[in-house]
């Protein structure tokens, strides 16, 4: 306490004379002196209340003036290091959810109709009779037909009858041939009607045989 | 991520997989329902494109590769079909391109099926199925086997194009079988 009334009072003879020197204004002289002269009367004052304090037998303050000097500069520094040195920590938390949480919630939207989407169509389409749809199971097979093509067919029939007498063999050919000439070829249905089963038609067979005998067709050898 | 959000997303997973299930099976739901109705056999509802021509036909019914040359798609009676492999009791749907005019284009066709004794006319005229014209012409025919078959030939106009659609059966077999191929071509469908 003595220090620094002496270190002030050093400090304003110093100042007396540099006005006295002429180095200082007197404006500057005046504000410097007022102001180490409160100081001054601030240690006065509280040297005095000190000695109250004491005379009554309580401590004196003079300790606990340092203390908010320090807890000023914890502060401080508290505030510094929290929002100068790393001021965007606690921010970022904060920005950062924000956008972060709508972009996900979008994603996971998404992502669950697309999941669900396919889930589902999985099991319909596992579930699904696909032979309903197979084009290649074709079991049968169809004759009918609508377009028979009869306008094509000429029915000519002729008959040629040759009976030949020998000394020895009798033979009597007898030939018979109906026939349908279509001209499209196409030989196993007509109208639609089906044709499974591909038999003969109207004669083309032949028989030997030891009597006389008349066919409708074919050649007859009599022995 | 808290237990609720988790809770929230597996729920939300199980409904749109159910509703996807729904939907992707409806079409089997509803063909198992319009079969019982039509039968009393434990038969469903198949359907089968080809040619532009839609043909929902019933299980006991099978695809049939046809002869023709102008066939698009044709179906046989499942138990109508012999060793052969030969459908007896058929739907056939052919198509023709045909220039004029549509009636005397399938008069002409028909014009010598009555000169030939193998066939025989029956009726013809002009029916209505699902409110569209269509020509009718009912026949029948002998094959060389001795099979006489009744044929029921429905004639549509789709353009320069004649659709026939065309049932087939030993006559015999033909009342009996009439209702369910009536049913069938009443479903078959010509883009």
């Amino acid at each position: 306490m003595s220090n620094d009334k002496d270190k002030l009072l050093e400090i304003m003879a110093s100042l007396e004379s540099d006005y006295a020197h002429g180095k200082i204004s007197r404006e500057k002289y005046i504000y410097f002196r007022s102001k180490y002269e409160d100081r001054l009367n601030a240690l006065d004052a509280r040297e005095a209340t000190n000695r109250i304090r004491s005379m009554q037998g309580k401590p004196s303050n003079s300790p606990k003036k340092e203390r908010p000097v320090r807890n000023e500069r914890k502060e401080e520094e508290d505030l510094v290091q929290k929002y100068i040195i790393n001021p965007k920590k606690g921010d970022r938390k904060v920005k950062e959810k924000t956008p972060m949480d709508s972009g996900t919630y979008k994603l996971l939207a998404i992502l669950i109709l697309a999941i669900g989407f396919t889930v589902g169509a999985g099991f319909g389409v596992f579930s699904f009779d696909f032979a309903s749809f197979s084009d290649t199971n074709a079991s049968a097979i169809v004759t009918d037909t609508a377009f028979p093509d009869v306008a094509d067919i000429h029915v000519n029939k002729t008959s040629n009858v040759t009976t030949s007498y020998n000394s020895s063999n009798v033979q009597v050919e007898t030939t018979s041939d109906t026939s349908y000439v279509p001209d499209s070829g196409s030989s196993s249905d007509r109208g639609g009607s089906s044709d499974s089963g591909g038999g003969s038609q109207g004669g083309g067979g032949s028989s030997d045989s030891g009597g006389g005998s008349q066919g409708g067709g074919g050649t007859t050898n009599v022995g | 991520m808290n237990k609720l959000t988790i809770i929230g997303v597996a729920i939300l997973l199980i409904v749109i997989a159910v509703f996807g299930y729904i939907v992707v099976n409806d079409i089997t739901f509803n063909n198992t329902s319009s079969n019982n109705a039509n039968s009393n056999e434990s038969v469903t509802m198949l359907s089968m494109s080809k040619g532009g021509v839609t043909v929902n036909y019933p299980s006991n019914w099978v695809l049939s590769q046809a002869t023709s040359n102008n066939s698009v798609i044709a179906i046989s009676k499942e138990s109508a079909v012999d060793n052969l492999e030969v459908g007896q009791v058929n739907i056939h749907v052919e198509k023709k391109e045909f220039s004029g005019d549509f009636e005397s284009f399938v008069n002409k066709s028909y014009t010598n099926i009555q000169a030939d004794s193998a066939f025989d006319l029956v009726s013809s005229g002009e029916v209505s199925i699902n409110n569209e014209k269509a020509l009718e012409y009912i026949y029948t025919s002998s094959a060389n086997t001795g099979v006489v078959k009744q044929h029921k030939a429905l004639w549509f106009e789709r353009g320069n194009q004649a659709y026939v659609i065309m049932y087939s059966a030993p006559i015999d077999k033909y009342e009996a079988n009439l209702p369910a191929a009536d049913y069938i071509i009443e479903q078959i469908k010509i883009n």
